[in-house]
């Protein structure tokens, strides 16, 4: 019983819970608006075996992911025949519609992957009507080797030597879970004979950081491993905090792995840099102000059932013989940060300042011919 | 007074190795035992009286040098120094050491003061036991007291974050569920050491609807509550906080969102010391809670690191609950000379 009656129940429901007020709804209800995995069968084989192997968790970089379905449609082309009585192009479209409504589902798709499919459809409606079923699947091959080429593993490498040039001798850099292209650039960094210490920040419960810890040792760059709770206490000493991306947004949000706005939150609060490597390829005409519009949950079964690291016999969660109705576990994929604590994309098109997303959408990619 | 070294030596590390029972339970140790040296001490004449501060004293020095992260159990020390010098002074009995600090201008120009040398020394242990025993009492009913105020804080539909385990925190929390008010918990685990999931735990058996998240997403969920409360270590002089690590985070995320943080803590927690970075009081925790050992050829390249303290600064901090109510952090400095006296800021002096 609330003191006052206007605060009780739906009457005073300032910001809305986590919990369902009724018994019958289960999972987190403040994420209840996000997609839910479906069992579809008229799928192609190779977006299934994407599907598995994106929830087994090997893939998890966001390029690496993108040339993944971007392959799993290689597959898809070559095996490609006209089943319907429409023109090859038309047919095309229909059932690229179709598979790109089967991976929202699968909570797979990130930004850059948005863009990528997109530009498989405007390039399919490209082809005049007569063409044959062959020579289209021959060329759409044809078209996602440029892709992969031209717009993901050229671009990481001209942000590597961007990103290179930026580091100096005797920084301390803070990076945070695993991004290719960051650990491209770190590495190339080393290579020019820079001298520089890399603070590798890992959370639970993925704990990819431990990837970015053993590509960097691997290249003799000296690190030191901290946990996210942590970060306060080293950031004194970092000089430049250098993230990767999942996406950014066009009103210059950042989208990547859960923990980046707070690595961000507190890096602007000691006031050091924050650089972002991202391939103008995972810009986004897509807007959103918050992390719970767009997200995906992983299993709450995970928090009881990781351990800091493989068999880790030390930390035990007291969690895993509870279950209880009161007790949700959530457990967020991606989060969302505000573009006041990002101060430099450095792209391929060059370091530029967060503001210009819209401007490099604009310019390098237009509505009727996607770049 | 030497003699007893060996003895306080031994407590103390016993106090040590049964580190993981809460720095509560350890001050209510310290205090028994401050309570039995004074029951124990042959006062025999006004002149022993120094004598007994100075032993205490020396208690606390050491307490400090063994346990240097278990700021309140010094501040026990500082309490019963800080009764026995008001009950001595009130008897006018001269206690003042050679090299005293003067803390008044009007000191300098006091004439010596006369010093009665015939009180009634077992009145004096008598008063000083009861105000010992009143300082035990305290100990134990002031989370009763900070979990009373609990209704004034939390209304009705609230989202409350918290991070890691506090029983200050949980009594509060279970407080306010039992006058009827309906909330949300969200709690951080805090990793590596996952307290939180005790938390979550003794949170779910009372009923309360609890949410456990990840460390990470403490930013991302921010903008969806309403108040931060967390428990602390120990309460500094200028109103910082010394926590687990990753609270500091928590607080700043709070901030970003304009989102108040309260503080529930006993008194004893507040301390004389002024830390102003991370480095003044923290210790390293095991690598092996977050990390296997590397392989050989990555020795050289890896350093693990696991502080397990945050100092939090008091500007992040809107409100402190303590057992004798709500503070502004302007405030604490006012508290310090309620409860302790100056000569006992610095134990060494």
């Amino acid at each position: 019983m609330s003191d006052f009656p206007s605060f009780e129940g739906e009457y005073f429901r300032k910001k809305s819970g986590f919990h369902h007020s009724n018994s019958i709804n289960t999972g987190v209800a403040a994420f209840g608006h996000l997609p839910h995995s479906e069992e579809t069968s008229n799928i192609h084989w190779a977006f299934s075996v994407l599907k598995m192997r994106m929830e087994s968790g090997k893939i998890i970089e966001s390029n690496e992911a993108c040339i993944e379905m971007l392959n799993a449609f290689k597959h898809f082309f070559q095996e490609y025949e006209l089943t319907s009585n429409k023109a090859p192009s038309r047919d095309l479209e229909d059932k690229l519609e179709q598979i790109n409504s089967f991976l929202v589902t699968t909570n797979i798709l990130t930004l850059g992957m948005e863009t990528a499919i997109q530009y498989l459809k405007v390039n399919v409606l490209k082809f005049p009507l007569n063409i044959t079923p062959d020579t289209i699947s021959k060329e759409m091959c044809e078209i996602i080797s440029t892709f992969i080429k031209e717009k993901i593993e050229l671009p990481a490498s001209l942000i590597s030597t961007t990103g290179s040039n930026i580091i100096k001798n005797s920084d301390v850099i803070l990076i945070y879970d695993y991004s290719l292209t960051v650990i491209k650039t770190l590495i190339e960094a080393k290579s020019l004979g820079k001298n520089f210490r890399v603070i590798v920040t890992d959370s639970r419960t993925r704990l990819d950081g431990k990837k970015s810890l053993k590509a960097l040792v691997k290249a003799k760059i000296h690190c030191t491993y901290i946990l996210i709770s942590n970060v306060s206490y080293h950031m004194p000493e970092v000089t430049r905090v250098i993230l990767g991306a999942e996406g950014v947004y066009n009103n210059c949000y950042l989208l990547n792995k859960v923990g980046t706005a707070m690595i961000c939150c507190i890096a602007n609060a000691f006031k050091k840099p924050v650089l972002v490597c991202v391939e103008t390829y995972k810009l986004s005409e897509k807007v959103q102000l918050d992390s719970f519009c767009f997200n995906v949950l992983s299993p709450g079964s995970v928090f009881t059932n990781t351990s800091m690291y493989e068999g880790d016999t030390r930390v035990q969660s007291c969690l895993s013989n509870f279950a209880s109705s009161k007790l949700l576990k959530l457990n967020l994929k991606y989060d969302v940060t505000p573009p006041k604590y990002i101060d430099m994309l450095i792209t391929e098109v060059g370091a530029i300042p967060v503001s210009s997303v819209p401007v490099v959408l604009r310019e390098f990619r237009s509505d009727s011919e996607i770049f | 007074m030497e003699h007893l070294i060996p003895n306080f030596k031994d407590f103390l590390r016993s106090l040590k190795r049964g580190n993981n029972t809460g720095n509560h339970e350890l001050c209510c140790r310290t205090c028994k035992f401050l309570l039995s040296l004074i029951k124990q001490f042959r006062l025999n004449s006004v002149h022993d009286v120094p004598i007994l501060i100075s032993t205490i004293s020396l208690f606390g020095q050491l307490s400090s040098d063994i346990l240097p992260l278990e700021i309140s159990v010094v501040n026990i020390v500082r309490r019963v120094l800080h009764i026995i010098r008001e009950e001595a002074e009130h008897r006018n009995i001269d206690i003042s050491s050679e090299n005293q600090r003067i803390t008044t201008l009007t000191g300098f120009f006091r004439e010596s003061e006369t010093y009665s040398s015939t009180v009634d020394l077992i009145d004096l242990r008598e008063t000083i036991k009861t105000e010992v025993k009143n300082l035990m009492e305290e100990l134990e009913t002031h989370k009763h007291n900070i979990s009373d105020q609990a209704s004034t804080h939390i209304f009705s539909n609230e989202i409350i974050m918290t991070y890691g385990y506090s029983s200050t925190v949980l009594e509060f929390l279970c407080s306010a569920k039992s006058v009827g008010r309906n909330f949300e918990v969200l709690v951080g685990e805090s990793a590596p050491l996952l307290t939180g999931h005790q938390m979550c735990k003794e949170l779910a058996a009372k009923n309360i609807a609890t949410t456990l998240i990840t460390d990470s997403a403490v930013y991302a969920l921010m903008s969806r509550v309403n108040k931060v409360i967390i428990g602390t270590r120990a309460l500094m002089a200028n109103g910082g906080l010394l926590t687990e690590a990753g609270k500091y985070g928590v607080c700043l995320a709070a901030q970003a969102h304009c989102v108040p943080v309260l503080v529930t803590c006993g008194l004893f927690k507040l301390s004389p010391l002024y830390p102003f970075d991370q480095d003044t009081f923290n210790e390293f925790l095991s690598p092996n809670t977050i990390a296997d050992r590397p392989e050989s050829h990555e020795v050289e390249f890896i350093n693990y690191s696991v502080p397990a303290f945050d100092y939090i600064p008091p500007e992040l901090i809107s409100l402190y609950i303590t057992d004798v109510g709500g503070k502004m952090c302007s405030y604490l400095y006012r508290l310090l000379s309620e409860y302790y006296s100056i000569e006992d800021y610095n134990l060494y002096s």
